[in-house]
């Protein structure tokens, strides 16, 4: 009779402890930013852009609402179009990252831009930009200045 | 002894006869894929205009605030781009690509001319333009105008552009097209690079053309 009993009390704690371990998704969003890197600027005086990959490993949406800098006067999210070889740019509101999914900022597409700079972005220069995100709050990320 | 030379010996003769077959086979087929590749057309990495044009001339003033005449550049390759300073992302990638083809061409680069035009004449002064051009190559031309007379050479090579007000701190934005133009060294229009296209690719196609 004890035997059996430790018996179930050992099935018992390894089926806990088996519970405990199991990986679950965080409730709500999760940001992940990686490889940050920005443009280095023509003009001491003119305006920059940065990309990341965005990556949001939670289980609820969230949104890029802000990017700052002090590198420059202002910082603002960007993307552009090319339809018909023709490229338009345009100042956007922020930048949904869908639960599960990424969005990635690149040459082309969706950047970050620095307007006003001050001073020249010199390659090897590292600009810290601190990012808002509507639920997860602020993120700083480090950008590396280099050739695309 | 002579019975095993003899038969060594014709043990190898057909091997040497299979040995000269592949060695004949592969210098065919070397010989054919060479042919092949001469008599096959060029395939070019730009849109080919399929009836050249004679590129129409302009005047405008360059970053050096000296003018700047296309037609001087005869007997040059020109690769002529629509562009603008504060354009912080298709422009800086355009002319990057540009200054790799003209580094991959090396001595070749002298029959070579870059040209932007602005298409932000406001704003784009050859003081900006100077500036600006000395990131990526000071022999790059930056092309500045009047407002008319940059539209007016937009039109003549296709070029749209459109100054679009948006709520950035920028003011307004140049919407432009983003390709860059093939000018022969006998002055006719032969090939566009759609945005992206990469500086390789760009310096065989002047190469190609360089050379026919």
């Amino acid at each position: 009779m004890k035997k059996v009993f430790f018996m179930l009390l050992s099935i018992g704690l390894i089926v806990l402890a088996l519970v405990a371990c199991q990986p679950t998704a965080p409730a709500g969003p999760q940001i992940e930013i990686s490889g940050a890197w920005g443009r280095p600027s023509p003009l001491a005086e003119g305006n920059g852009a940065a990309y990341m990959l965005i990556e949001n490993t939670g289980s609820a949406d969230d949104k890029l609402i802000s990017a700052a800098s002090d590198v420059s006067e202002a910082t603002e999210i960007h993307d552009m179009t090319m339809e018909n070889d023709i490229m338009k740019m345009f100042k956007i509101d922020g930048i949904d990252i869908p639960a599960g999914g990424s969005v990635e900022l690149k040459p082309g597409s969706k950047h970050i831009m620095f307007i006003g700079l001050h001073g020249k972005l010199e390659i090897g220069q590292i600009v810290t930009i601190d990012l808002e995100f509507e639920k997860l709050g602020k993120f700083s990320v480090k950008a590396e200045i280099r050739e695309p | 002894m002579t019975n095993l030379e003899t038969e060594t010996a014709q043990k190898r003769s057909p091997l040497v006869t299979i040995g000269i077959a592949v060695v004949g086979l592969t210098l065919l087929g070397a010989i054919g894929i060479f042919a092949l590749k001469a008599l096959r057309p060029y395939a070019f990495h730009g849109v080919v205009l399929q009836s050249p044009r004679p590129a129409q001339d302009f005047t405008l003033i360059n970053q050096y605030g000296q003018s700047s005449t296309l037609s001087d550049y005869q007997g040059k390759a020109v690769l002529l781009y629509f562009g603008y300073v504060t354009c912080p992302d298709v422009c800086p990638t355009t002319l990057a690509e540009l200054k790799k083809a003209t580094d991959l061409l090396g001595a070749q680069s002298d029959d070579v001319q870059i040209m932007m035009i602005t298409v932000d004449p406001e704003r784009d002064t050859v003081e900006i333009l100077a500036e600006y051009l000395a990131h990526f190559d000071p022999s790059f031309l930056g092309l500045v105008g009047t407002p008319d007379e940059i539209a007016q050479i937009a039109t003549n090579y296709g070029i749209f552009f459109q100054k679009q007000e948006t709520d950035s701190v920028l003011g307004y934005l140049v919407d432009h097209t983003a390709t860059v133009m093939l000018i022969d060294q006998n002055g006719y229009l032969r090939l566009i690079f759609p945005y992206g296209t990469q500086g390789d690719a760009i310096a065989e196609d002047i190469l190609y053309v360089l050379d026919h």
